[in-house]
């Protein structure tokens, strides 16, 4: 009797285990195998951080953190995109290269915009680095799974339904993205939890696409509402593109959003941060955007910053 | 339910017959036997107490539950957790089944209610909370006269790393029922990998009685 129960037991363990399983496949078991084997590659160090990135008032000025890390000022309003200034995410994707910033000389911020619920877009730990007068800003379906940050405002928000803080209008736009946190959670959201914004502030017109896969349709439809300064457009992960492509720009893709919304000006993000494609390198998206830059001739369209470089738009 | 002199099982499995497994019931006061009708009575006091508050709490919480959750949850909650306990010349190994009937969390938004029930997200849990969970267990081997055990547990959750994310405390009591013994256990472990893995020691006063568990936590 006892062999029986023990048999009957083992069968029940393997085939939990097997429907456990059932969500993998060989593109989750490479790209597994692939983060742990960046575990012992060392970290890029960033060399002359920016002390001082904020100033009392400035037309537009934009700072590439990092993935899709992006501190933006705009007059005297100063806004932070994904804030993510942790080692790893997830616990097994190790950062490739330090954060461009340190969190600590933000001493001022209105509001902090998350696109989206996964682990190299909403960190709660660095969530916590940030001063809490700003306001916080999740997608609807995101906030389920928001911890108490204490900052002064939490705005669920919707995607057309904009949330004007003194003078500083933030429009949810669609994007098209995937999944909820871990994975297994994906059919728990009644709304999406994934948004791209617009910023608005004193005639200026600003697009974090967040992370999102290209869909016409809607960018086309931000274009006609909106005036795009700049656009900050996803252009990785790109491999494997028959996954990819539904949920990640490529920069191919990244540059007809850039068209699609009318945006003076394109500058990528959400590459050479954290491993999470199978890119032969992690420089491979940069080099597919500057081929096409040279070919299409679009140098005065398209900046491409290096992490923890800030660029000054307008005085 | 099996008495106090109930005689050792033929695997060794636990036996409570040199003491009354009912005496943690009541601290406070001398040891002293209890019928097996108050034994009886206990459990079903017990149970009642968890009817009641799963019933309210899936009235009250979580009015607009998302669409295809139940879907996700069910294959979820049928893996195991895996245990060993403890008892003098063999260690058992046991299945572990869990479920939440309710879970007051503390650490997330007030925009969203504070009281869960079945369905639990991992950072409700995490973040900080304190949850009622029942388990049943399934055994290897007999414990006492049955291979089937059950538990009621309470336990309090309390966050280290990122949230309670990458790294949080568990401490709590839990009682169990099985080997026809229903003793009461101190309960402290870790919680990691966003919450999905469990490693809690359970230690009752009896000083070679212990449960040690792996569990899995997706919901």
């Amino acid at each position: 009797m006892d062999q029986r129960i023990a048999r009957v037991s083992c069968l029940a363990l393997a085939a939990s285990l097997l429907l456990s399983s059932s969500g993998c496949n060989s593109l989750a078991s490479r790209f597994f195998a692939k983060s742990l084997a960046q575990i012992s590659t060392p970290t890029r160090p960033i060399k002359n951080a920016n002390p001082t990135p904020l100033r009392p008032d400035v037309g537009l000025s934009v700072l590439w953190v990092g993935h899709a890390t992006v501190l933006i000022q705009i007059g005297d309003k100063v806004i932070l995109t994904d804030p993510v200034f942790s080692q790893t995410i997830g616990l097994v994707s190790r950062r490739l290269t330090a954060p461009g910033l340190d969190p600590g000389v933000i001493t001022r911020l209105n509001a902090i915009l998350i696109s989206h619920i996964h682990f190299d877009h909403f960190a709660f730990g660095s969530l916590d680095l940030l001063p809490t007068s700003a306001s916080l800003f999740v997608p609807s379906g995101g906030i389920p799974y928001t911890p108490e940050f204490g900052f002064s405002n939490l705005h669920a928000v919707r995607a057309w339904q904009p949330i004007e803080e003194d003078g500083l209008r933030i429009t949810p736009v669609p994007v098209q993205h995937f999944g909820g946190r871990y994975g297994f959670d994906a059919d728990w959201n009644s709304e999406p939890p994934w948004t791209g914004y617009v910023i608005e502030y004193r005639g200026t017109a600003v697009l974090f696409a967040g992370d999102t896969g290209y869909h016409p349709e809607y960018f086309r439809e931000i274009g006609r509402r909106f005036r795009i300064d700049v656009a900050l457009i996803p252009i990785a992960p790109i491999e494997p593109r028959a996954f990819m492509s539904r949920v990640h720009t490529d920069p191919s893709e990244a540059l007809q959003i850039a068209e699609d919304v009318g945006a003076k000006l394109l500058i990528p993000i959400h590459h050479e941060t954290f491993f999470l494609g199978l890119e032969p390198e992690a420089a491979y998206a940069r080099s597919l955007l500057t081929k096409l830059i040279d070919e299409r001739g679009l140098a005065h369209r398209v900046k491409i910053l290096e992490i923890g470089e800030q660029i000054i738009l307008k005085d | 339910m099996a008495s106090q002199n109930a005689p050792h099982s033929s695997c060794g499995a636990f036996s409570f017959s040199d003491r009354n497994p009912y005496f943690f019931l009541h601290p406070f006061k001398a040891r002293r036997s209890h019928t097996p009708e108050m034994k009886t009575i206990h459990l079903k006091s017990l149970l009642l107490v968890i009817l009641t508050v799963v019933c309210t709490t899936v009235l009250r919480a979580q009015p607009t539950e998302p669409p295809g959750k139940l879907s996700s949850w069910l294959p979820y909650q049928a893996l195991p957790s895996m245990m060993v306990i403890s008892h003098p010349g063999d260690i058992p190994f046991a299945f572990e089944w869990e479920v939440t009937p309710l879970l007051y969390s503390f650490g997330m938004t007030r925009k969203v209610s504070p009281w869960h029930s079945m369905f639990v997200l991992p950072p409700a849990r995490f973040t900080g909370s304190i949850e009622l969970k029942v388990t049943g267990q399934l055994s290897t081997r007999k414990t006492g006269r049955s291979y089937f055990g059950s538990s009621a547990q309470l336990i309090g959750h309390i966050p280290l790393i990122e949230r309670g994310e990458y790294l949080g405390l568990n401490v709590g009591v839990a009682k169990y029922a099985f080997a026809g013994s229903s003793p009461w256990f101190k309960v402290i472990g870790v919680s990691t990998l966003f919450g999905f893995v469990e490693f809690n020691f359970k230690h009752s006063s009896d000083p070679s009685m212990w449960l040690g568990s792996i569990e899995l936590r997706f919901f």
